[in-house]
Formats: C-alpha cells, structure tokens, sequence
C-alpha cells in the first residue's frame, strides 16, 4: 500500500486516455481491469500503441474457491492473480510475475466506475531490475545503513561514519530533558533529520536514483528517520514519556489492580484467546525497540497475530474483537509507559509511508488505553471467586448444618452484615469461655478445645481462626473487602492480625494491595507486622508501591523507622524500585522523603532509579540526591579516590597547594604582621618538604626539617621504636609536649615542627603515609608526630590515608606505634572501611591481622564489607568474611552488602556464605525450637500457629544479635590485640580499653 | 513529500451495535487483490483510492466498535475526520434513536465542517421497518446531512453512499487539513451527554 503515484501523470496512462477513449467508456460495463505500469517504468519503455491492449484485461470465468481469478487481455493473453500478484500466462513471451502496487477506482462523467491496477513490472520487453525496496526491509538499523552506502547502486564509503558524527554533534548540542516541550524535541529532531536527508541527496548517486524515481525519498527519508531514532533514543524518549508521566502512572496503578483479570470478564470470544499468548511475546519487544516505525511495525505485527485465523475457526475478526483484545494486552503487558510509547509513536514517526494504517493502530491502543485509565472496567474478581467457591464446597457440606460455615459466615462479612456477625461471635464466645486459658487465648490447645466442643454439635461452626481453602481467615476477608467497622469487630474478638494465607498475604497485605486506607491504619495500629514478606518476598509497603495506592504508603511509612523501608523481595525489588518502575510520583517522593534508600540495588542490579521509565520519575531522584548528595559519604568516599588515584606529582599538588597556615599547636595564634609574614614562608617551606616527601627524597626532608644526618642512621636501623623514641628525643620532655622549652627546641634552625599541619590539617606524617614512604614514616614517628593526629575537615587519620593506598607495611609500623585501629573519620570510616572501598587486600589484611574488627559501623551503619560489596571487590569480599564479617548486616538504609552490589561473584560469595550460616543456624533454631516445646506453651503471648515464617520472627526475638557462631573472629580479635602491640606502654593501654570497652565501641 | 498526490479524508463509520456497519464498510472496501496477511487492519481500517471529475481521493475508512461500553472513547476514533456515516437499523427504532445521540455529539465535538451522512440499511428487510422513511429524511436535512438507504446484504446503495459523499467532501473545503499534526492534541473529552438545548439543531441546518 505504501507506493503511490498519480496516474493521470503515467504516459501509458495519457497514452490510453487520448488514444482508446472507447475503451474507457466501455470499462464500466465490459468490466475491463487496466494495468498500469509504474511511472518510473512507463517512461522508459517504448510501447507501440497495439502494445497498450495488452495492459488491458477482461475477467474470465473463474473458479472461485482456488483462490486463482483468471482474465484475459485484449489480445487474448492469459493473466491469473494470485493475491497481490499478476501471473502471466500463455500468449505472453515470457512467464513473468508483476505485483500489484496499488488499486484505483476511477469513474466516468456518469458516475460509472472502472478499476485500474498499477503493477511494478512492464508486460512484455525487458524486465525491470529496478526492485521497489520494501519499507519492511529498513526495520534494521543496519540495513538502513546498508540501503544509505550501497542503496544508490554505487558504494558511498563513510556515509555511515559521517552521519553518527553529525549524531552525536546534535546530541552533544541539544538538551533533551524533563521540562522540554514536546514541539520543540519534534522541531529538532526533524531538523536532523531533513538536513541529513539533504546531506544524502547531495552524493551524486543517491541524487540520480531520486531523479529516476520521486518516491524513492520516501525510502530515504524513512531510512535516515530510523538511524536518527536509534542513535538518539536513549536521550530522547525517556524525556517523551516524562510528559505524560502523570498519565502512565495513573494507567499503571489501574492495570495493576487488574492483573488478575482474564478473557472472560471482556467477553471475548474464545477463539481470539488461541493467538493471545504469541501476540504477548511480540508485544514484549516492544520495550527493546528503538524507532517509531519498530514499535509501530511491533503493534501492527500484534495486530496480525491476534486476527490470524486459529483451529478452532476462521470468522473474521472485527473493530468489536480488538478493542477488548487490546486492552486485556494491555494489562498483561510489562511495559510501563503506555502513554510514553502511543506519543512516541504518533508525533515521532514522520514518514509518510503507511502512515494512515498506523494511525489506525495508535488510535486503537490509544482508545484502549483511555477505557482503561478512565476506570470504566471494574471487575470484582473477588465476588466471583468467593462465588464459585461457594459452589464448590457446598457439593462436599451438603449434610452438615451450614448456617455458621466459615462460607456463610464470610458471606456476612462480605455483605457487611454487622449485626449477624456479632451475634455469631457472640455465641461463638460465651459457649466456650470458662474452658479456655483466657478469652482471647488461640494457643494451640484452646484451639483444639474450641473445635472440638464445636464439632460435637456442628462441624461447619466456625472460630476466628478458620480459613478458607487458600488459608484466608475472617480478618483477610474483611480486609480485602475494606471492611474496617467488621475488622474493628474481629480484632476486638480477638483475630489475629498477623495470620498469612497460603500465598503468604496477611490482611495488612491484603488492604495495602486493594487499598484500604482505613483498613491499612486501623491494622498497624492494632500491630499488624508491617514486615511480613509473602511467598514472592512482598511486605505490604511493596504492594501499596505497586498497586499505587499512595495513601497506604503513606500509613506504613508513617509507621515505620526509616530502615525498615528497604525490604526486598524475590526480585530484590525494594518499594522504591516498584514505585520508580511503574511511574508513581507521588510515592516514590513519599518513599524518599521517608528515608527509603535510592542506593539498593535489585537482582537485576539496578537502582530505584534505573527502573524509572521516564524523566519526570528521574527528575525527582536526581534533585533528591542532589540535596542529600553532601550527607552522602560513599559518594564522597568514590569521588575522593578518584581524584586521589591521578598521578603521583598532581596528587601531591592537591595536597599541599591549597595551604594557608597553621599549626596545631597554640604557639603562634597570635598573629602579628611579622608573623603573618613568617607564616607565609613557613607555609612554602612545608610545601617544600610535601613535594620532597611525595617523591621520596629522604635526605632533603631531613635537611629542610634540620634534623642531624647522624639521626638517620640509627633511626632506620634500630628496631625498637621505644627505644629510638628515648634516644632521639633527649632535649624533649615528651614527644608531643608543647611547653615552651620543647617547642623551642623542636623548632630550631627552621620554622618547622614535626606537629605542623597543613592548612587542611594535613601533617608530615600524613603525607609519609599517603605515599607509602616506609622509612620517613617511620622517622617522623621517631621524631614525635602524633599517630593518631586527624586532618581538619575530614578527621582522617594517618592510619586512614595508609589504608586506602594500600601501603601494609606502613599500616603495621603505625598500628605497632598506637595508632587507633578504629579511628573514625567524619563518616565514621575506620581505615578498614577505606581498605575495604579501594579494595586493598593487603593493607586490609595488615589491619585485619592486628586485630582491627570488620564489622565497626561508620555513621550510616555500613561495615567494610559493604564498602566491599558495593565497589565489587570480589577478594576484599572474601577476606572480610573469613575474618568474621558478618555477612547479612544491615546499614541505616536496612540494605545488607548484598542488596548494594553490582558484581554477580560478589552475589556468589555472599549467598553461598549466608546459605552456609542459614544451615548452621537452622540446626540451631531446630534445638531451640525443641527447648521451646518444653516450656510452659500457655505462658507465651505471642505464640503463633503456623506460619513458617513467624517462627522465624519469633525465634528472633529469644536470640540476641549477633548469632553464636559470629562472635568466633570477635572473640579472636579481642584477645589477638594485647599479644601483638603489647610492645610499648601506650598499646597496651589501648588494648586494655579494648577489653573493657567492647568491639563495637569507637575509641574516639 | 515534494508533493501531495491526492486529497485525503478521513471517514468513520458510526452507529449501534449489529445495524451493519462492518458489513457496509466489508462490502465497499471489498477488495479482489488483497492479501492474506494483512488481515486484522483490513478488517476495521482501509484505504480507498478514487479518481473523480478529475480528482484524485484518499477514502480512509475507520469501522468503530459498537459496545455500549466502548463509547466513552469513540472520539479518539472520529477526531480528525472529514466525514461521518451514520448508520442505523431500520427494523429497529432505537437504532435510530442511538443517530440523532450520535449527531449531537458529533456536531459538538467536530463543529459543522463535518460531513454527514444517515444510512438506514437492511432495506432488503423492508416489510419488518419500523423507522418512518419520511422522518428520518426530514431529520437529516435539519442537521444537515445527507439520507441514504442501502443494504449490505444485497450490495445496494453503498456505492452511491460512498460516492456522494466523496463529492460533498470534495466541495466541503477542498484540501482536507487533517494531516497537520499537532503535537499536544487535546484529550477528548470523556464525559459526553446527549443534553444539548434542542435550538442546537438549528443551527447547523
Ligand atoms: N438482512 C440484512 N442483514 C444485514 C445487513 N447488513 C448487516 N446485516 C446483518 O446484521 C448483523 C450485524 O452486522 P454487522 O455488520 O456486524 O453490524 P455492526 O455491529 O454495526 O458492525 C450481521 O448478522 C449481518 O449479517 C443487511 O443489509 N441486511
Ligand atoms: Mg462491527
């Protein structure tokens, strides 16, 4: 249908019109078929005036059911048509089959009509080599750029190149964001797209095909349009869907709270279901494609899928079969951004070709669309299962007295029947009362009681803790019906809110899911747990996120502490995935703002912010991290190594050039102008010896510090630090004393002190260490720098900067010196977690070995193997868990290391360690259970009947974090630490703090 | 394109369930050259081509669902159209009831450029006829449109229904504009009643 031309331009055309007027006058009534070839063939054959009847046919009696109409030409040719195909038979020279481009009915000045056929082949002489290219053929981004080099019949070398270069020239000049009008993305995108296509024009091969052939531009154009879209589709469509974000997420939240809904509840007919699943899968792809026309073709492919004639009956299908067929597509489709794709399609796609049979495409899904979000389709999945339920278990209670069968009485909730239910409870309670532990007592042995005294009298009698066939008690029944007067009722009877049905829902559950708000509220205030995963892993925050019921979001949150906002499920999918991917705005706001973390990552290793569909929903998580970006430290932490890891002379640069000065101690805070002036060049002395350390200049460092030459040799050689610490520093009353007399002495010939600090806080040391220079390390130990000294801003540590660069040997000498294993930094980082970040084994496991513990939080309660996890240090990983890490702690996002990798090894890693722990534990619980057993059941409050999960919650409780078997390395840590640093008295004063304080107690 | 080759409209069916649309659109549309594959969007979407007094035309022929419920999103089917059928059933009054709802909404929504046309079809039904012939040509010539009888079953009248109104389009405006894409289109409107002031109909005559 795509080839058009105006056949009143066709030479042959003219030549038939001004030549043989009877003979179109006669059309009408003789039924001839005129057969036209295309323009661009007419003009070049030469066709004798007796040639043109046979371009003229007249129907021969044909039969039918073939499928084959046969026809005759004026000369008594014989032409078949089979489908959009002219056979050329007997009488022609040649066996030669012409297509059928396009039909046109014209009529006469009577209004009588005739039928004209223009065919892409001449009948007689030279066939035609030229091949009409089939819009099809440029689905293919590379056969657009295959048809662009050689489709001009002449191989143009680096069009391809240079139309990507003027591609990412445009990307790179034009903006495509949230906020962008949707005519001014069109403008520019069909700016490129014209300038490219004159670009192509402007080779000379190219030029000539148009020249022979007008409609090739649309070819041409179509092919340019395609590779334009594929290359700027990442920037650009997100930003097209951000403008209808507000309509897919309201689409999203009904089609969700449709999922259930099958061909049936549509009235569809059951023989368009057969292709249903086939037309799913082509649907699927629609996602993963890039240009207008492939989704278009993708729709339209759906489109053929459903109508193809099934086994069970080929009546046609027509506009009332789609419709229902498209939105029952709709619902079960993944994609997210239905409005998104249907403006993509309609304003985006600007070929000419085909263009009104994809408008009928869009218009249909668009239409079913719109029924959808308008809400006109409720179905009450719930009445009709409740129904057929019915049904089915009164074929089995048929004898029994059913007027209190948990069916009827679940009847009454489902009408509201307020009255009737409390008189069932009533009765239900009196009867029983005085045998039972305490009225609302539902251990195991009132239970029984309570079922059996009801089954001497009536086996269907219910209690409230009767359940249906999929284990749904009263409580769920009236949660899902939102019922919360009769929830009110139940829980005051006594049902318990934390009972789970054979899919894991508890009533919270079900209220978040049908969305409840007042159901929700009134079951967390009751203590509903809000923490429930069912068999797919869903809390109920997961199913409010899903279902959108932002209200019921808002309850939970409410109630919950910002930790417990990052549950996982199956998919590792935390709230703030669901809400991002299904483009609700509204609570992935209310989500954050709650402390939700933007940060965890699903199995599929994505952030909340990778599932976001469009730019709108990125916008939000974009400007929230922006503000909260400062509190932030592992972002600080990567940006920081980043720059730390440049060269080693621009490293050195970053450090000392930003120095203004000061000194740590209080000497010279007086400032006069003379001492601003001395200060001035003491600060270019330091920087002096920061560039001599940097690059390892030992000898000058000592010059510039005045220290003796002599110094330098029995300092280097002697082992004991103690003992150089007594012998080099003579003249001082301590290595760190500031009376006047010491500093007089510490300062002569120079203005330098081995205490100075950089404006930044930055001492000697700190610099000795950044580099790994073992032997100035060790020196400016001997002469008195304080180990544990901190840089200003930061609060790092010597310690901490040898860490992170990974110098062991200079993480031991400081360790064995005193310096503070776990000092913390601004964020709380011991120089583990630096370790741990950069992945440096090495000066990890010399931290490790000395004793540093690996589980110390920092101020967002990571441990080192989250740092670990995160940047994927499979080693790092493995290191921290054989030395006791734990393995499923949680931060202040409640994410545990495995939810904030991206590394499939370090998934490996963590899982097999934690199914290890998980059989250890269960062997544990198993003995613990059985100790249960044996004490008083009745005593316990809380126990709960079946659920396997509870259990586990319950155990919990009676065991105290860490489990046992963690507390191994601790116990190794803690009694490692006196034996290795014993060596001078200030060590072993920090290990007897050790002892007393506890591991998880920061000596700072 | 370099050049427009034809002029083209856009034309719905519209009407109650089962008075016969789809069959009118099969029957006009009906094509001996089609091919198997492209089945589905021959079955409610096709183009016509037609040359007449010298002109060429685009028929674009849209066939719309006929449920009740669907008719919340009928305007997203006839926005941008040039032309409308209206058909109803003439054994069945209430069909005829269901066109008069249809001008209505139509003239609200597409203004009076739209041209119409009312088609009572199953005329080869005409003993069962309950809608007065008489009233039905009075009340198309009020909101100006145009009357037709046909019958899909026996194929007659539509060829005539399909070429006057190609005519009346051609006379219309010329050109149609409806290709003119406008990026934020308006939503249409959901909420259609049928409680226009009866002085409405007057207007359009
Ligand atoms: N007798 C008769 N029946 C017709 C005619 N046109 C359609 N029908 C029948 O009316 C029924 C509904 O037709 P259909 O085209 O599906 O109506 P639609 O729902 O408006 O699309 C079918 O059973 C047709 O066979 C007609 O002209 N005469
Ligand atoms: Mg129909």
């Amino acid at each position: 249908m795509s080839y058009d031309e105006d056949l009143s331009r066709n030479p042959i055309f003219q030549r038939l019109e001004s030549k043989f007027p009877t003979l179109l006058a006669e059309a009408p009534f003789k039924s001839f078929l005129f057969c036209i070839p295309k323009n661009a063939i007419a003009q070049e054959i030469d066709i004798q005036d007796g040639d043109i009847l046979n371009y003229v046919l007249k129907p021969l009696n044909s039969s039918p059911e073939s499928g084959i109409q046969s026809y005759q030409t004026l000369t008594k040719k014989r032409v078949e048509v089979r489908g959009r195909n002219l056979h050329l038979k007997q009488g022609f020279p040649e066996a030669r089959i012409a297509r059928i481009l396009f039909e046109e009915t014209f009529y006469n000045i009577e209004d009588k009509s005739y039928q004209v056929l223009c065919v892409d082949q001449p009948f007689e002489g030279k066939p035609t080599s030229q091949v009409i290219l089939q819009p099809e053929e440029l689905l293919d981004p590379n056969e657009c750029y295959k048809f662009l080099t050689v489709g001009g019949g002449q191989n143009i070398i680096g069009i391809e190149n240079y139309i990507q270069m003027e591609l990412s020239n445009f990307l790179h000049l034009s903006r495509f964001r949230q906020g962008v009008s949707l005519r001014h993305m069109l403008d520019m995108v069909s700016a490129v797209i014209t300038r490219l296509v004159m670009i192509c024009l402007k080779y000379s091969a190219i030029h000539r095909k148009y020249c022979e052939d007008k409609s090739y531009i649309d070819i041409l154009r179509l092919a340019v349009e395609n590779v334009v879209y594929f290359e700027i589709y990442p920037k650009l469509f997100k930003v097209v869907c951000g403008l209808v974000s507000k309509e897919d997420g309201e689409l999203n939240k009904v089609t969700r709270n449709l999922a259930h809904i099958e061909a049936t509840d549509l009235e569809i007919k059951s023989q368009f279901c057969f292709n249903f699943p086939k037309a799913k899968r082509e649907l699927a792809k629609m996602t993963s494609l890039r240009t207008p026309y492939q989704k278009l073709w993708c729709m339209h492919e759906t489109f053929q899928i459903l109508s193809q004639p099934t086994p069970h009956s080929n009546e046609p299908m027509n506009a009332d079969d789609i419709l229902p067929l498209l939105v029952l597509l709709i619902i079960h489709s993944d994609i997210a951004c239905w409005y998104g794709n249907i403006s993509f399609m309609e304003n985006f796609y600007l070929s000419p070709l085909d263009k009104e049979k994809y408008k009928y495409c869009i218009s249909s899904v668009e239409a079913a669309v719109e029924f959808l979000r308008s809400g006109n389709l409720k179905i009450d999945r719930f009445r009709k299962a409740l129904f057929i339920q019915n049904e089915g278990t009164q074929v089995t209670q048929k004898n029994t007295t059913t007027e209190c069968s948990i069916d009827n009485f679940f009847e009454l909730i489902y009408q509201d029947n307020f009255s009737k239910i409390q008189d069932t409870l009533d009765s239900l309670q009196n009867s029983h009362l005085k045998e039972l532990c305490h009225p609302l007592c539902t251990c195991d042995r009132c239970q029984t009681h309570l079922a059996t005294a009801h089954s001497h009298r009536n086996v269907g009698a219910v209690t409230l803790c009767s359940c249906d066939d999929w284990g749904r008690g009263p409580l769920h029944i009236a949660a899902l019906v939102g019922n919360e007067k009769v929830m009110e009722l139940l829980l005051n009877y006594g049902a318990q809110p934390i009972s789970q049905d054979y899919h894991g829902s508890s009533p919270l559950h079900m209220a978040c899911q049908k969305g409840h708000i007042k159901a929700t509220m009134l079951l967390v205030d009751r203590g509903a747990p809000t923490n429930l995963q069912d068999n797919s892993g869903n809390t109920p925050l997961h199913l409010a996120s899903l279902y959108g019921h932002d209200a019921c979001v808002k309850a939970l949150v409410f109630q919950s502490p910002a930790r417990k906002l990052n549950p996982y499920n199956e998919k590792g999918d935390t709230p703030l995935h669901i809400a991002a991917r299904w483009g609700y705005e509204d609570i992935v706001i209310l989500l954050l703002e709650s402390g939700a973390s933007w940060e965890a990552r699903n199995k599929d290793k994505e952030v909340p912010k990778d599932c976001a569909q469009n730019s709108a929903i990125q916008t939000v998580f974009k400007d929230y991290i922006f503000r909260t970006r400062g509190a932030d430290d592992m972002l600080y932490a990567a940006d920081y190594s980043k720059r730390m890891t440049l060269p080693s002379l621009k490293r050195s640069s970053t450090f000392s050039s930003p120095m203004g000065f000061r000194r740590s101690n209080n000497v010279f805070r007086t400032t006069t102008s003379l001492q601003i002036k001395k200060n001035h060049m003491i600060e270019r002395e330091m920087n002096l010896v920061f560039d001599a350390i940097s690059t390892g200049k030992e000898n000058l460092v000592r010059e510039m510090m005045g220290w003796e030459k002599t110094d330098m040799t029995c300092s280097i050689d002697t082992e004991s630090s103690c003992e150089l610490n007594n012998s080099t520093c003579n003249g001082v009353c301590h290595p760190l004393c500031k009376c006047i007399k010491c500093t007089a002495e510490q300062n002569t010939e120079t203005g330098l002190t081995i205490a100075m600090a950089s404006k930044s806080g930055q001492t000697f040391l700190h610099m000795a260490c950044l580099h790994g220079n073992y032997s100035l390390s060790k020196l400016f130990i001997i002469k008195g720098a304080d180990v544990n000294t901190r840089t200003y801003a930061h609060k790092h540590t010597p310690l901490h900067l040898a860490a992170q660069y990974n110098h062991s040997g200079v993480v031991k000498l400081l360790i064995e010196n005193g310096a503070e294993i776990h000092a913390k930094d601004v964020n709380g980082c011991t120089p583990l977690h630096y370790s741990a970040t950069n992945g440096h084994t090495d000066s990890a496991l010399s931290l490790l070995d000395n004793g540093a513990s690996p589980n110390e939080n920092d101020i967002r309660n990571n441990i080192p193997l989250h740092n670990a996890a995160k940047w994927g240090h499979t080693v790092m990983v493995e290191c921290l868990l054989e030395h006791g890490s734990l393995v499923d702690k949680y931060n202040a996002d409640s994410l545990m290391p495995i939810q904030i990798t991206q590394s499939d090894e370090v998934i490996t890693i963590l899982e097999s360690y934690q199914n290890k722990q998980k059989r250890v534990s269960a062997r544990r619980n198993s003995l613990i259970d059985s100790l249960n057993t044996e004490s008083d059941i009745t005593s316990s409050m809380n126990y709960i009947p079946v659920s396997p999960v509870s259990v586990h919650d319950n155990i919990k409780t009676v065991i105290p974090d860490p489990p046992i078997e963690d507390l191994r390395p601790y116990s190794k840590s803690i009694f490692t630490i006196p034996q290795l640093t014993s060596k001078t008295k200030v060590e072993a004063e920090v290990a007897s703090t050790y002892l007393t304080a506890g591991p998880t107690t920061s000596l700072t | 394109m370099a050049e427009r080759l034809s002029l083209e409209y856009k034309v719905v069916l519209l009407g109650e369930g089962c008075v016969g649309k789809t069959s009118i659109f099969l029957r006009y549309t009906e094509d001996k050259f089609s091919e198997k594959h492209d089945v589905t969007l021959q079955a409610a979407f096709r183009t016509k081509k037609l040359t007449l007094s010298g002109k060429r035309v685009s028929l674009h022929i849209w066939d719309t669902a006929g449920q009740e419920k669907f008719h919340a999103i009928a305007p997203i089917y006839y926005r941008d159209s040039r032309g409308a059928i209206l058909v109803y059933d003439i054994t069945d009054a209430n069909s005829f009831d269901r066109v008069k709802i249809w001008v209505k909404e139509l003239r609200r929504m597409c203004g009076s450029d739209l041209v119409l046309a009312i088609v009572g079809n199953k005329t080869d039904m005409e003993r069962d006829r309950h809608v007065q012939e008489q009233n039905a040509i009075e009340y198309a010539g009020q909101v100006g449109a145009k009357h037709f009888h046909c019958s899909a079953k026996l194929n007659k009248g539509i060829e005539e229904l399909f070429l006057d109104l190609t005519r009346r389009l051609i006379s219309s405006q010329g050109e149609s504009n409806y290709n003119a894409r406008s990026p934020t289109r308006p939503q249409p409107s959901l909420d259609i009643v049928d409680d226009t002031p009866e002085e409405k109909r007057n207007s359009c005559c």
